[in-house]
């Protein structure tokens, strides 16, 4: 291993999870970033590996070019700071609307505190509408990126309360129900997806955005240290694992100290959160 | 006009407001609890804590949005939310924002593909027992739906319509304001043009009053006309405890000293009871914050570092 690579122990599972979500965001890319962790993740991608990605929030910035080091990333999509460096400082018909909806998207970074078996995405309650367990904020703009961005990164830690068979509510349709579930339901096609968690990133099984293939979730990489086992215990279905199977490089140096710097003393990754 | 004044005049209740998304009038907020006004629904691409604050006593009680942004920290507001005292169905920040463009345009519905393929579509989400119903009930009687799916006529694929929406009011805070109030507003926008547009009476607070030959060297930022906006206040920190670009950040620590008092019912009562019925308005709201935490703190909040045009935009004609 080379030693630029941080050893074990001394990162945490979160900060892996926000850096292995950054690595699938591509330079030169017009991004678009939602709520929460994916503002950090997207950030560092920033700094780190893709300096010409085009960093939009759906509030109406695009192109957030920070100029000072120092500055920390985001804290919300309507973050005051999104301004700094702008290409575009307008709204939400020119963020949701015309660059979303669209289609000049190619890729969005979305949090959900639920993923079902075919990609679907709740950001609205757990348990059931009449009678939920526990209300959530809404879908945000994650529904509009849903239904018209290409290529969704989604992240939130592997827990059983988060992976479904099928989510407690559908606020952003991935492939929906497998082959065909997106244009039957008059969706373009979606693809190709990941899901990057605390553990392990998972892509999905269809080669043409969800017309062919099982469109399931398929497990792609392993952080180190983690069993594939442990993976299965958690994911509740019978979970496909890729024929490539790799573990995932740990955090280079680099990675975890932009990280730690852009969170500012755990802006994003709250404490006992994740 | 005055806070007070413009609230008197132009919210009743059970008025459908646009409560604004990210340059919030906390001044106007503040106001509308004090005077008591009951029953409102609150509409925004997503909603903040100040809705939190005017639920508690039922100033606000239908909610349509699409995110409850940082409201659901208050255990009140979840417990309104569960048991029906606040009603509400839920779009997204983008339809949201196209159903208050199209009550701008004059539009009775405007079209999106935001929902297709996702559980916002069932009779169970659109007319669950908490949900607006009432609010769409038509003359005949018959419930009308939030939303609906059609094919469309010109091609046969499947799209939505969203119905338009036309707030009787909508209060927000911007950077600068005329006297005539042609208001001017710049940073991450939102949904707060067309929350203009398409409200009945605008409730403008302003944090700098500036004369028409301001307004007029950069119209470009200009998001309401003059003759569209019904009252404008001057109210420097008038988005406090929320930021406002160019001027202030949000207020963090409030969230730990005193917005915090949100979380709970009895804390959510101290905190109306001392900061806004135990106000006369938002300076004085101002001057007690600046009394109990330091003048030092609230400036600390104070945006240093402003970007001032390298090359100003060059309007001229001969």
């Amino acid at each position: 291993m080379s030693s630029d690579f941080v050893e074990q122990g001394q990162y945490t599972s979160a900060e892996m999870m926000i850096i292995a979500t950054a690595r699938q965001v591509r330079d030169g890319e017009s991004t678009i970033v939602g709520m929460g962790p994916p503002l950090l993740s997207a950030a560092l991608a920033k700094y780190h590996h893709a300096p010409n990605m085009w960093y939009c929030t759906e509030s109406g910035p695009l192109d957030w070019i920070p100029t000072r080091r120092e500055l920390p990333a985001p804290l919300g999509i309507a973050d005051h700071s999104l301004t700094q460096g702008a290409a575009l400082s307008g709204d939400m018909v020119d963020a949701l609307g015309a660059f979303v909806n669209g289609g000049w998207a190619q890729s969005a970074v979305l949090q959900a505190a639920q993923i079902d078996r075919f990609g679907n995405l709740n950001t609205m309650l757990a348990g059931t509408f009449e009678d939920p367990t526990r209300r959530l904020p809404g879908t945000g703009g994650n529904a509009d990126i849903g239904a018209s961005v290409q290529r969704v990164i989604s992240t939130m830690p592997l827990e059983t309360r988060r992976f479904k068979e099928r989510a407690d509510f559908r606020t952003t349709a991935g492939y929906i129900d497998g082959p065909g579930g997106r244009s039957d339901a008059g969706l373009a096609p979606q693809g190709p997806n990941r899901c990057a968690t605390n553990m392990c990133v998972f892509g999905f099984d269809t080669e043409d955005g969800g017309v062919t293939g099982s469109c399931e979730m398929v497990l792609e990489e392993l952080f180190p240290g983690v069993a594939l086992e442990e993976v299965q215990a958690i994911v509740p279905w019978d979970l496909k694992v890729s024929r490539d199977l790799i573990y995932a490089d740990p955090p280079t140096r680099e990675e975890l100290d932009l990280v730690r710097h852009l969170d500012d003393g755990g802006n994003h990754l709250i404490p006992g959160r994740y | 006009m005055t806070a007070r004044e413009a609230v008197e005049r132009f919210v009743n209740d059970g008025d459908t407001i646009y409560s604004g998304f990210n340059i919030i009038s906390f001044a106007l907020t503040n106001e509308i609890i004090r005077q008591g006004i009951k029953g409102l629904k609150a509409v925004a691409g997503s909603v903040t804590p100040n809705v939190t604050m005017m639920s508690i006593d039922g100033n606000v009680n239908r909610i349509e949005t699409g995110y409850l942004s940082g409201t659901l920290r208050s255990k009140p507001f979840q417990e309104m939310m569960r048991d029906g005292r606040v009603k509400w169905n839920d779009y997204t920040n983008m339809t949201i924002t196209l159903r208050l463009m199209a009550g701008g345009l004059g539009m009775p519905f405007i079209c999106a593909n935001s929902f297709l393929g996702t559980d916002y579509l069932l009779e169970e989400t659109m007319n669950h027992t908490r949900s607006l119903q009432e609010d769409r009930r038509r003359e005949d009687g018959s419930i009308a739906p939030p939303y609906a799916v059609i094919d469309s006529p010109f091609d046969g694929r499947k799209a939505l319509l969203y119905p338009a929406l036309k707030p009787d009011v909508a209060i927000v805070h911007c950077q600068r304001a005329d006297e005539e109030g042609n208001v001017q507003v710049w940073g991450p926008m939102a949904d707060t043009k067309w929350g203009l547009w398409s409200s009945k009476n605008v409730l403008v607070t302003a944090e700098e009053i500036v004369p028409r030959s301001v307004i007029a060297t950069e119209p470009h930022f200009t998001i309401a006309p003059g003759f569209k906006v019904s009252a404008v206040i001057h109210e420097p920190w008038g988005s406090h405890p929320g930021g406002l670009n160019g001027h202030y950040r949000a207020d963090r620590a409030w969230y730990e000293l005193t917005g915090a008092g949100m979380t709970s019912w009895e804390g959510a009562r101290e905190y109306l009871n001392e900061w806004i019925y135990g106000t006369e308005d938002h300076a004085d709201y101002i001057s007690k914050y600046k009394e109990r935490f330091g003048e030092d703190l609230l400036e600390s909040l104070r945006v240093k570092d402003i970007m001032t045009p390298e090359q100003p935009a060059r309007y001229g004609w001969r």
